[in-house]
């Protein structure tokens, strides 16, 4: 009876099936998406129509067949998964002194003001002694390879075999290809494997397609046991230049985010896993790497097992050098302090930016007068005084976060179906574009 | 359906002795195919919609029954009591496999009232009288209660932890171990004869270590024990005596279990006096391993789960019962086979084989009239009920299906109308009409012949 259901469990079955494809479809059919995770792990997810002036949260959700209404107190924070197409470049980023970072284009800057343009909201004026410190030329970095895609070409043995958005392979094998790689740069990567002895290398700036042949090279070498931070040259053909103790076992899932930022001008490579940062490490070596091959080198034993690549990316790295970030600890408190794009530092006073003049007069004190720097040199500045004007707002109850990148305290936050309104203890009242939102945290809820 | 509103209130009379109060409605959740979640609890439920209240909403919500992946139902104790145990028999009745499948059967446990031609009554507390129709019954299997030395998980709490160590957790009824190593014990009362079953699923590989007739629960006071090793491929036990160097049990390789399934139950007898331990694995026998030199005044009635090489393993239907010294052998269920005659196959507890008709059953007696006599047997000497075959049927796929897993173990599929005031009220395929008691149920699967939803529950699962 059961190898041939009737014609009514068919129905029912083809029903059931419509019925889940749409279900399943409705939710990604919602633009304004947001996910709002609420206390004692739980979570709805739909379109977020309105937050009240008390901080009730109204949400159209597939799961309900009518509005949920859900209590302020309740939530957590609420996760906009709307992809952004409006956000801007900036290239600034503004340091309050309550922790708040404004990307924005700074328009002017004195002694009393500091005005500067955003793309999520209006203009700003605000006194400078409510800037901690801003750094110049935050610019994205550009992507130079995003990956893998259908139609790349990649050099790989027989093991490894290209799907839509991934390379996996069974057992051991390598896989290559040439990038136009730039001098200092990001590499992303997320490796999942389905084995109980992961193994494998990625080799960086190489000058041969087959790891036998490279002869000059960075890599990473990711053991059972650690993971080693290699440098191959000709007179050294594998000097460990840095070990990682991170077991791949002992993570808590078969899967790592690899971010390895790479500045050749300085010889200097940070390794990031699973967003946390393991280090600087120094290539001692003469010269440095110059090759264009990235290689995947699986070394997984059993042919029954599998690693697979994805989201592999390449980007252009415009970040300083790695070696000489800001020694923010020794900064003279009452004076202004400028960091230069080759690390060095002036003590001084600022007097004024000019945007038309693309410079910084900046006050040193034993000059003549002001130094004009280029604002193209400049890499950060701390203003002085920042220390008393630390304000610490306990009204505060929201932390926004921006889509690519920014944070606000609020004391208050509105929501329609246009606008997002808030009251931020600096900035006063401001209204952001509701696309540019990526995330709304409860702070009075998460602290308790 | 006044006939099943008519069945309803028999159903409902027939509890009424039973209820001291309505069925209590815990913290519940409810989780969605999308990833959501909500806790709270249940109001009801109709065809289409489940009213929830949460402290989550200022006022009780409607989700919307297609969208529902399950419901897990809080893990508060019935508010009644039930003490089944005061019963002198429990009886498990499986149902025909669902789609062909082994594994997917209907699982009902209550006393067993009555066996007749056609249907078999079983009585439950969580359900009253529940008439099972007889061609839809796989098995019966029947058990003394006053056997019963444990039977759980029931909760973490219920074992002792060695430094609080985190290497098992309670969920679904089950002890879950994971990547940390470490160990649990308890006194779970072990008798010189004992057995101790168990489901065991693993992940990777198996690499659970017991304890057996240890002498203390408590880890600084563990002095003497059996410690039994069961590795992928193989078994070793050996013995432990605090101080002294006992002579050694012997190792066995080669356990002959199908590992792709990542799933087998485990049995083992043991004898503590004679120093026997007969290891079963999915009911077959594997190996005895034999204490030449038994020590029973020097070990205890304790046993530890230990997770020495930081194995992810799942344990459950953990129970721990008196033995009569009997072991299962395979001839048991062929000589039950070869039985000529068409009435109803009786395998009894010490592995006799009976056919006959069955009676009347009254005071955990049984009425068997065979060939030759009629027989009287007391229900907790019988094990296993074979049914003469009837008509081929099995449970069909429903529209509104849903999946309830009992918190004693095993699950039906309900055809359910509505859920109100603590009872589930739906019809079974093989029962009709009826209502059932919400709080004897941990959880409840919707949308069960969903195939996306399924991959889900498999992705969710342990």
């Amino acid at each position: 009876m059961c190898g041939t259901p009737s014609l009514s469990n068919m129905r029912l079955l083809l029903t059931s099936v419509l019925c889940t494809c749409f279900i399943l479809s409705s939710p990604s059919a919602l633009c304004a998406h947001a996910v709002v995770s609420l206390k004692d792990g739980n979570q709805i997810t739909g379109e977020l129509s309105f937050i009240d002036t008390k901080g009730n949260v109204k949400i159209l959700s597939p799961v309900s067949n009518a509005e949920l209404e859900i209590i302020h107190s309740s939530v957590l924070d609420i996760t906009f998964s709307n992809k952004v197409t409006t956000s801007k470049h900036t290239s600034e980023l503004v340091h309050l002194n309550n922790g708040d970072l404004l990307p924005c284009s700074l328009l002017s800057l004195d002694r009393t003001s500091v005005s500067l343009n955003t793309w999520y909201a209006e203009d700003f004026k605000i006194p400078t002694s409510t800037v901690s410190n801003i750094e110049f030329h935050s610019k994205p970095d550009s992507i130079i390879y995003s990956g893998p895609n259908a139609d790349d070409i990649w050099d790989a043995n027989t093991n490894w075999s290209i799907e839509p958005k991934a390379l996996s392979c069974m057992g051991k094998g390598e896989i290559s290809r040439r990038i136009d790689i730039p001098q200092n740069f990001i590499f992303k990567s997320t490796i999942t494997w389905k084995s109980t002895r992961p193994s494998f290398k990625i080799h960086f700036c190489g000058d041969s397609n087959k790891s036998e042949n490279m002869v000059d090279s960075y890599s990473l070498d990711f053991t059972t046991n650690a993971i080693q931070v290699i440098r191959s040259s000709k007179s050294q053909p594998r000097a460990q230049i840095g070990t990682i103790s991170l077991r791949l076992r002992e993570l808590s899932s078969n899967s790592i985010d690899v971010e390895l930022h790479v500045d050749r001008r300085t010889q200097t490579l940070s390794v990031k896993l699973n967003g946390e940062q393991y280090g600087i490490f120094n290539d001692t070596s003469f010269r440095v790497p110059t090759g264009e091959f990235i290689n995947f080198q699986s070394k997984i034993p059993q042919s029954t097992d599998s690693l697979t690549i994805t989201d592999i990316s390449v980007s252009q790295w415009r970040g300083s050098n790695l070696s000489s970030g800001d020694k923010v600890e020794e900064l003279d408190l009452d004076q202004d302090t400028l960091f230069d794009t080759e690390g060095l530092r002036f003590t001084g006073e600022i007097q004024q930016l000019s945007r038309e003049n693309k410079s910084l007069n900046f006050s040193v004190k034993y000059a003549n007068k002001p130094m004009l720097v280029p604002i193209s040199r400049i890499k950060s500045l701390y203003l002085s005084g920042s220390a008393e004007e630390n304000v610490q707002n306990e009204s505060v109850h929201y932390s926004i976060s921006l889509h690519g990148g920014g944070t606000l305290s609020v004391e208050s936050i509105t929501l329609s179906s246009d606008y997002v309104s808030a009251k931020h203890p600096i900035l006063g009242k401001i209204t952001l574009t509701r696309s540019s939102l990526n995330k709304i945290t409860s702070t009075s809820n998460t602290d308790e | 359906m006044s006939n099943f509103i008519f069945l309803s209130l028999i159903t409902l009379a027939a509890l009424a002795p039973a209820l001291v109060a309505e069925p209590s409605n815990k913290i519940s959740r409810v989780s969605f195919a999308n990833g959501d979640k909500v806790s709270g609890s249940l109001v009801n439920l109709d065809v289409k919609l489940l009213g929830f209240k949460s402290t989550l909403f200022p006022k009780s919500v409607f989700f919307n029954r297609s969208a529902i992946l399950d419901l897990e139902l809080g893990q508060a104790q019935p508010s009644i009591e039930i003490d089944s145990t005061q019963a002198d028999h429990m009886a498990e009745i499986q149902l025909k496999g669902r789609y062909s499948q082994e594994d997917q059967r209907d699982t009902l446990r209550g006393q067993l009232s009555q066996v007749a031609d056609d249907h078999v009554i079983l009585s439950t507390w969580y359900a009253g009288e529940l008439k099972i129709q007889r061609n839809l019954i796989h098995s019966i299997k029947i058990k003394s209660n006053k056997t019963d030395l444990y039977s759980g998980p029931n909760s973490l709490e219920e074992w002792n932890q060695r430094f609080s160590s985190n290497s098992w957790k309670f969920q679904n009824n089950a002890l879950i171990s994971g990547n940390s190593r470490g160990g649990i014990s308890k006194d779970i009362g072990l008798v010189n004869q004992s057995v101790l079953k168990f489901k065991l699923q693993w992940k990777d590989t198996i690499g659970l270590t017991l304890n057996l007739f240890a002498d203390s629960p408590k880890y600084d006071k563990l002095a003497n024990y059996y410690q039994l090793s069961m590795q992928s491929n193989y078994l070793q036990m050996k013995k432990v005596i605090k101080d002294e160097r006992p002579p050694q049990l012997n190792r066995m390789s080669n356990t002959g279990y199908i590992h792709a399934t990542k799933s087998a139950e485990y049995a083992i007898y043991m004898n503590k006096q004679k120093g026997i331990f007969h290891i079963f694995i999915n009911g077959k026998k594997v190996h005895t391993f034999t204490d030449q030199a038994a020590t029973p005044n020097l070990l205890g009635s304790s046993i530890y789960l230990r997770n020495d090489n930081g194995k992810m393993m799942h344990m459950s239907n953990i129970r721990v019962e008196k033995w009569n010294g009997a072991i299962p052998t395979p001839e048991d269920e062929k000589s039950l086979k070869q039985l000529k005659g068409d009435d109803q196959r009786i395998l009894l507890a010490n592995g006799d084989a009976v056919v006959g008709k069955i009676g009347q059953i009254s005071n955990g007696m049984l009425d068997i009239k065979t060939e030759h006599a009629d027989l009287k047997l007391p229900l907790i000497g019988v094990r296993d009920l074979k049914l003469p075959s009837t008509e081929e049927s099995q449970p069909k796929m429903e529209r509104n299906d849903i999946k309830a897993h009992f918190k004693t173990g095993g699950w039906i599929i309900l055809n359910v109308t509505s859920i109100d005031k603590g009872f589930i009220h739906g019809r079974h395929q093989a029962i009709g009409n009826h209502s059932f008691r919400v709080d004897a149920f941990e959880q409840i699967e919707f949308n069960i012949y969903n195939g996306n939803y399924n991959k889900i529950r498999k992705e969710q699962a342990w």
